[in-house]
């Protein structure tokens, strides 16, 4: 793999792998310097990148046990904010409503059996093909629909549940 | 009916936001892991380069004592071997000899011719 092919190909990559490093590791410095550390690792061995037939999902891996080893040697740190250099289009109005939200449906996947909480980080925020889920968790794809659909219907039935409530306490 | 389908998409809608949020990158991501890539790999090529020309010292530093130590045993078995040879023939080199006599020592490396003269 030439330098251009492995900059189009896998350093683009990153982009995908960090939400998810963040996610593992609970802090935006720690999961930049996994991301770069599980890049070197794979430009090391970009001969051998040739012969994989899914690289995102090979990358994806990488980096979930680069997180993976990070966390074993060090203690997780307390989620810190996202800096202001990070994209940001906020939607709602309200920035402290916005904030709450997410941090109510982070609990609530927070709080989802681990293979669900999983399968729906790596399909709704990853991105990530079933086949590319079914690849990283060495499982079978129809598996990977039942986890994420068990994990979707958990999460909106918890999300009606608070709406439901607040309504309630509006009236 | 109506009023389902707008908590419907307002719980999308939510949940989208959450989604866009939790996606987010830094801008720099990319160019900052090739840079740490680079830095990497030009220490690596550093460290060998140091490596290789430490080595290399080494390798001339122990040809040149070896050199020398062989030079030296050299000249130490040529001096034997004169020492020999000269033992050699200071029994032939006689004073009271009255002929002239060649007394000739060879070896691999070492021709000895001496002379005697009979003294007037």
């Amino acid at each position: 793999m030439t330098e251009r092919e492995f900059k189009d190909k896998v350093l683009t990559l990153s982009k995908v792998v960090f939400p998810m490093a963040r996610r593992m590791l609970k802090d935006n410095d720690m999961a930049r310097d996994a991301v770069q550390h599980s890049m070197m690792k794979l430009w090391e061995n970009r001969k051998e990148l040739d012969k994989c037939t899914n690289i995102k999902a090979f990358t994806y891996t990488v980096v979930r046990n680069v997180c993976i080893d990070e966390l074993k040697r060090k203690k997780p740190v307390i989620f810190d904010e996202i800096p202001q250099s990070i994209k940001d289009k906020p939607v709602l109005n309200d920035h402290h409503e916005r904030k709450e939200v997410i941090e109510i449906i982070q609990d609530i996947i927070e709080e989802l059996p681990k293979n669900q909480r999983e399968v729906i980080q790596m399909r709704d925020i990853d991105g990530l093909e079933f086949e590319e889920i079914a690849g990283v968790l060495e499982t079978d794809i129809a598996y990977i629909r039942v986890l994420l659909s068990r994990a979707r219907k958990t999460v909106k039935e918890k999300i009606e549940k608070i709406y439901a409530y607040e309504a309630i306490g509006r009236r | 009916m109506l009023m389902k389908q707008s908590e419907e998409d307002k719980m999308n809608k939510v949940y989208d936001e959450y989604v866009s949020h939790m996606k987010q990158y830094p801008d720099d991501i990319e160019d900052r892991a090739w840079s740490y890539i680079q830095k990497k790999q030009r220490r690596k090529v550093t460290a060998i380069f140091s490596i290789s020309i430490a080595a290399s010292l080494l390798i001339a530093v122990s040809i040149f004592s070896v050199s020398r130590q062989n030079e030296r045993k050299n000249m130490e078995m040529q001096f034997a071997i004169i020492e020999k040879a000269l033992s050699h023939t200071s029994s032939e080199l006689s004073n009271e000899s009255n002929h002239r006599v060649e007394v000739i020592y060879e070896d691999e490396i070492i021709t000895i011719v001496a002379e005697n003269v009979k003294a007037e």
